[in-house]
């Protein structure tokens, strides 16, 4: 890992802890490079980061999601791909699992008694589409309307291919 | 020399085709309801003066009417609120509160503080029903006929503007319903 590497000068272990910091967008990975840095920071006396600064500042990763009574682990991974591929409407830019605001409180709790009752991840999804339409869905339905949308990385490869294939073919013809 | 005005030419589509599909700012915050055209969901609700008495939106089916999302706690539901009362006043039909997500004390000075117009409310503490209607913010405007099919939705608080607009649906949905 790259904290347990050792450096000689504090200014060397200092862009290192920085590196660290955004390295670790995994919650998980925060701590067990929080609890390195603390054993680190033990040998030297330069890296004088508490790790509890650092959970701070991991603090706005973790998403709020409440202690729910999972039945099972599968059903604690449903619901969480499900709630993280639904947009909050009320914050349209944050997920379900990423937001505070109440309203995305109750829909995760629709989520969770609807995976209780025995309801498949298509209905869940299907339920919410039909009351907030198909802008709950991170990932759009592929329709009509969002073809391009779909199609058009594929699309601009192709022109892009096409385009060189032509220019390298009337470079030859030159020489 | 033509071969120069490619690159333009591609950059001027490009300003043709975003100007096009890049909503404004205003559409980009109105998410469009797929429940407009559809029928109201059917939910029971207790009332805000009246917590014994449980009304159900089926209960209302064979005339039009108005349901208007507030909250104590929603700033905007007092800024739309005297367009409200006129609504309540002047539409000629039930205007009915869905109080959402409140404190039924707080919801009650509220009225009486600022005056209540609605023919009745029905209060949805948890908010289930919220999510049934498709709601995500107060205050919110529902205009539903006589048949019991949603026919506008309305985002954010009513102002002189819309409450001409509102009416004007209003007198339509009146006509159809023959009153």
């Amino acid at each position: 890992m790259m904290c347990s590497i050792r450096f000689g000068s504090g200014l060397a272990v200092s862009h290192a802890l920085a590196l660290c910091l955004c390295l670790s967008w995994n919650p998980a990975l925060a701590q067990t490079q929080a609890s390195a840095e603390a054993e680190n920071s033990a040998q030297e006396q330069s890296a004088n980061v508490p790790p509890t600064v650092q959970r701070g500042q991991m603090g706005s990763m973790i998403t709020p999601i409440e202690a729910l009574p999972f039945r099972s682990e599968t059903e604690r991974r449903r619901y969480q791909s499900l709630v993280e591929e639904l947009r909050c409407t009320v914050c349209q830019n944050e997920s379900l699992s990423a937001s505070t605001a109440p309203l995305a409180r109750d829909i995760r709790m629709q989520v969770f008694d609807m995976l209780q009752d025995g309801d498949s991840d298509f209905e869940i999804r299907n339920f919410m589409v039909e009351r907030y339409g198909d802008f709950v869905l991170y990932r759009p339905p592929l329709a009509r309307h969002t073809l391009l949308l779909w199609a058009g990385p594929g699309l601009l490869l192709l022109i892009g291919l096409m385009t060189t294939f032509v220019v390298i073919k009337k470079r030859r013809q030159a020489l | 020399m033509i071969k120069m005005l490619v690159p333009l030419g591609v950059f001027v589509g490009l300003v043709v085709l975003l100007l096009i599909s890049l909503p404004g700012a205003e559409q980009r915050r109105q998410v469009e309801s797929p429940l407009v055209g559809r029928e109201v969901p059917n939910f029971s609700l207790p009332g805000l003066h009246d917590p014994e008495v449980i009304r159900s939106t089926a209960d209302l089916r064979g005339q039009p009417f108005i349901l208007n999302v507030w909250g104590s706690w929603c700033f905007s539901c007092r800024v739309e609120h005297p367009h409200i009362e006129r609504l309540g006043r002047e539409a000629g039909i039930p205007l009915v509160g869905f109080n959402w997500r409140d404190e039924r004390q707080d919801a009650l000075e509220w009225l009486n503080q600022f005056g209540d117009a609605w023919t009745f409310h029905m209060v949805d503490v948890e908010g289930r029903a919220a999510i049934d209607l498709g709601v995500y913010g107060a205050p919110e405007t529902f205009l539903i006929d006589h048949r019991g099919v949603i026919r506008h939705k309305l985002i954010g608080p009513v102002d002189e503007e819309i409450y001409a607009d509102l009416m004007e649906r209003i007198q339509e949905m009146r006509v159809e319903a023959g009153s």
